[in-house]
C-alpha cells in the first residue's frame, strides 16, 4: 500500500499539472486560436498547423521539448559579457560616460547538443540559417521569372514594395517615444519590419539572426498576414487608384526564350552576391533553385526541391518556430506592438507599390494598370491573384495575372535583398 | 521646421557606421534611444536601405533590358532569315487547291484528319485535295494565335 501510495504521489509530482501555470495555460489556449485558424480558416495552414503545434507543446510544462534557457546566451553559464572599454560622447558641453559591453551572442551549442529535447536538436536548422534558404531552393525551383524577363521594369515595383519594411522599421523606433513596454533596440525594430516584405523565410532567417526571441511573434504575424493578403490589399488598392487606372489592359508579355531564363538567375546571384553578400544564402540558393528548373537537365533534383525537400523542411520549421513561443518570450505588450506594426508594413507596402504604379502608368502614357504594383509585396501567387482579381472586378476581360507575377517575383528578390542591406547594417 | 530640418540634417551627418555601431553596443531601446545620433541614424538606415534595394534591382532592369533588347533583335533576324527562306522554296510552286499550315511530324495523322475535317466543313462536299500539310515556323510561334490566347483565358478564369 505504502509502494502505491509513494508511487502514485511521484507520478503527481512528475505530471505536467504540477509545472502548470496560468501563462502556460494562456498560451496552449492561443494555439488552439492558431488550430482553427490554419483548419477551420485555413491560414497558410501548411505552416500555421505544425507552428500551433510547435506551441502547443513547448507550452506544456515539463516535456522537455525545447528549452529556450538554452537559447538565451545570458543564462548561458559560458557567458561573460565582454568589458569592451569606456565610451564617451560630448553633448553640450559636458562629456557622458558610458560602458560598454559586447551584446554576447555566442551560444554553447555543446549544452545544446547534451542538454537539448527534441525540438532544440530541430530547432537549430533555424538557429544556423539552413531552414530557411532551403526552403527558398524549393521556391525557387517552382518559380517562373518569365513574365519578369519579359518585362524586367516590374523590378521597381518589387523594389518599391518594400518600402513597408524600412517604413516600419522607423515606426516601430518610433513607438520607443511612447515609452509603453520596454520598447525594441534596432535589431529588434528591423526585424519586426521585415513583416512588411510578406515572405515567410525571410523573416525567419533575419529574425532568427537579430531578434531571436522575437521568433515566434513574428513569424506568427507574417503568415497570418500573408493569408489575410487578399483581405488586407484590395481596399488600399481601390482607395489609390480611379477606376479608368483599374481598367487599363496591358498588352501580351513577350516570351522569354530559354536562354534567356538560364541566364536570369546566374547573372542575378552574381550581380545581388557581389553588392550585398549578406543576401547571397537567400537568393543565391533561390536563383539555385531555379537554375536546375530551367535547366531541364536536373529533373529529380527539382522533383526533390520542389516536393519531399521542401516538405520536410516546412515541417521542421513550422514545428520549431511554434516551439520558441513560449510563454515568456510571447505573452509581453511587444507581441500586440508586432501585430500591429507588421499590419502597418504590409498596408504601406502595398501603397509604395500602387503609388509606383499610378506613377508608372503616367509615364508610360496609360499603357501600365498600377493594380500590378500591389503584388511587389511577395506573398506569391496570392499578392499577383489579388492584382488579377480587382482588375477584373472593374473590367472582367482585363487579365493581369502574368503581369502582376512579374512585380511578384520581383519582390521575393528585393525582400530578400532588404533582408540582405539589414543584416549588413546590424548583423 | 527649418530648425526641425536642420536638426535633422545634423544629426544625420553625425551619424555614421560607427553611430549605427555604438547604438547596437548599448544593451536595451531606452538607452539605445537616450544616444544623440539616433534618430540620425535610424533615418539614414531606412533611407539607404530602401535605395540600396532600388539601386540592386535598377541594375538588374538595366542588365536584363539589355539581355531582352540582345535577344529580340537575334529572333527578329532569324525570323526575317527564315521568312526570306520560306519564300524562296515557296515561289517556284505553283499554287495548288488548298493550302494548310501545319507539317506531318511524327505520326501526326489524326492532326491531319481533323484538318482536312476542317476544310471539308468549310468548303462544302468534294472539291478539294490536300496535298501538302506543313507547319507554319517552328511550333513555338513568337506570335500567340487567337486559339492560344483562348486557351490562356480559360485557364486563368478561375482565378
Amino acid at each position: 500500500m505504502e509502494i502505491f501510495s509513494s508511487t502514485f504521489k511521484g507520478l503527481i509530482d512528475t505530471s505536467g499539472f504540477m509545472g502548470l501555470d496560468i501563462k502556460n495555460v494562456i498560451m496552449i489556449l492561443l494555439s488552439f486560436v492558431l488550430f482553427y485558424l490554419a483548419i477551420k480558416k485555413q491560414y497558410e495552414p501548411l505552416l500555421m498547423l505544425p507552428i500551433a503545434f510547435g506551441m502547443l507543446l513547448t507550452n506544456l510544462p515539463l516535456t522537455g521539448l525545447y528549452h529556450a534557457e538554452l537559447w538565451n546566451p545570458s543564462t548561458n553559464p559560458y557567458f561573460a559579457p565582454q568589458y569592451l572599454g569606456t565610451m564617451y560622447a560630448d553633448q553640450s558641453g559636458s562629456q557622458i560616460f558610458q560602458s560598454v559591453f559586447t551584446q554576447q551572442t555566442s551560444l554553447d551549442y555543446g549544452k545544446v547538443l547534451h542538454e537539448g529535447g527534441l525540438l532544440d536538436m530541430l530547432y537549430l536548422g533555424v538557429k544556423l540559417q539552413i531552414y530557411p534558404p532551403l526552403i527558398f531552393l524549393g521556391i525557387g525551383s517552382m518559380t517562373d521569372f518569365g513574365p519578369l524577363i519579359a518585362n524586367p521594369k516590374s523590378f521597381l515595383l518589387g523594389a518599391a514594395a518594400q518600402g513597408g519594411i524600412f517604413f516600419t522599421f522607423l515606426g516601430a523606433c518610433l513607438l520607443n517615444l511612447t515609452g509603453l513596454g520596454d520598447g525594441f533596440t534596432l535589431k529588434e525594430a528591423a526585424s519586426i519590419a521585415i513583416i512588411g516584405g510578406a515572405d515567410g523565410p525571410t523573416a525567419i532567417y533575419l529574425t532568427s539572426k537579430l531578434a531571436p526571441q522575437l521568433l515566434g511573434s513574428i513569424a506568427v504575424a507574417a503568415y497570418s498576414y500573408m493569408a489575410l493578403v487578399p483581405v488586407i490589399q484590395p481596399p488600399i488598392m481601390k482607395l489609390l487608384t480611379t477606376e479608368k487606372e483599374r481598367s487599363v489592359k496591358m498588352g501580351q508579355l513577350r516570351e522569354v526564350s530559354k536562354i534567356e531564363k538560364i541566364v536570369f538567375p546566374i547573372a542575378v546571384t552574381v550581380i545581388v552576391s557581389l553588392i550585398v553578400p549578406s543576401a547571397a544564402p537567400l537568393v543565391g540558393i533561390l536563383m539555385f533553385g531555379n537554375l536546375m528548373k530551367e535547366s531541364g537537365v536536373c529533373d529529380r533534383l527539382v522533383k526533390t526541391a520542389q516536393n519531399e525537400l521542401m516538405n520536410i523542411i516546412t515541417i521542421f520549421l513550422g514545428i520549431t518556430v511554434g516551439a520558441t513561443a513560449v510563454a515568456d518570450n510571447f505573452l509581453s505588450l511587444k507581441t500586440i506592438f508586432i501585430i500591429v506594426l507588421g499590419l502597418i508594413a504590409f498596408c504601406v507596402g502595398t501603397a509604395c507599390g500602387v503609388l509606383l504604379g499610378k506613377l508608372m502608368y503616367v509615364i508610360s502614357g496609360h499603357k501600365i494598370n498600377p493594380l500590378i504594383g500591389s503584388a511587389g509585396v511577395s506573398a506569391v501567387p496570392m499578392a499577383a491573384r489579388v492584382s488579377q482579381k480587382v482588375g477584373a472586378q472593374t473590367n472582367p476581360s482585363n487579365f493581369l495575372l502574368m503581369h502582376a507575377m512579374g512585380p511578384n517575383v520581383a519582390g521575393v528578390i528585393g525582400s530578400a535583398v532588404a533582408a540582405g542591406v539589414l543584416l549588413s547594417v546590424l548583423g | 521646421m527649418n530648425t526641425a530640418l536642420r536638426m535633422l540634417l545634423e544629426s544625420a551627418e553625425a551619424a555614421s557606421e560607427d553611430a549605427i555601431e555604438r547604438i547596437q553596443g548599448l544593451p536595451d531601446a531606452a538607452s539605445q534611444l537616450a544616444d544623440k545620433d539616433y534618430w540620425g541614424s535610424v533615418g539614414i538606415l531606412a533611407l539607404t536601405g530602401i535605395l540600396v534595394v532600388f539601386l540592386i534591382l535598377a541594375i538588374l532592369i538595366f542588365f536584363f533590358w539589355l539581355m531582352g533588347t540582345i535577344f529580340k533583335s537575334i529572333d527578329k533576324s532569324k525570323a526575317e532569315k527564315k521568312a526570306s527562306e520560306a519564300a524562296k522554296a515557296a515561289a517556284p510552286k505553283p499554287a495548288v487547291e488548298t493550302v494548310v499550315e501545319a507539317a506531318p511530324e511524327d505520326d501526326e495523322e489524326e492532326l491531319i484528319a481533323v484538318i482536312s475535317a476542317a476544310i471539308a466543313a468549310y468548303e462544302g462536299d468534294g472539291g478539294f485535295t490536300i496535298r501538302s500539310v506543313k507547319r507554319h515556323g517552328d511550333g513555338g510561334s513568337r506570335v500567340q494565335s487567337a486559339w492560344r490566347s483562348a486557351g490562356v483565358r480559360g485557364n486563368m478564369s478561375q482565378f
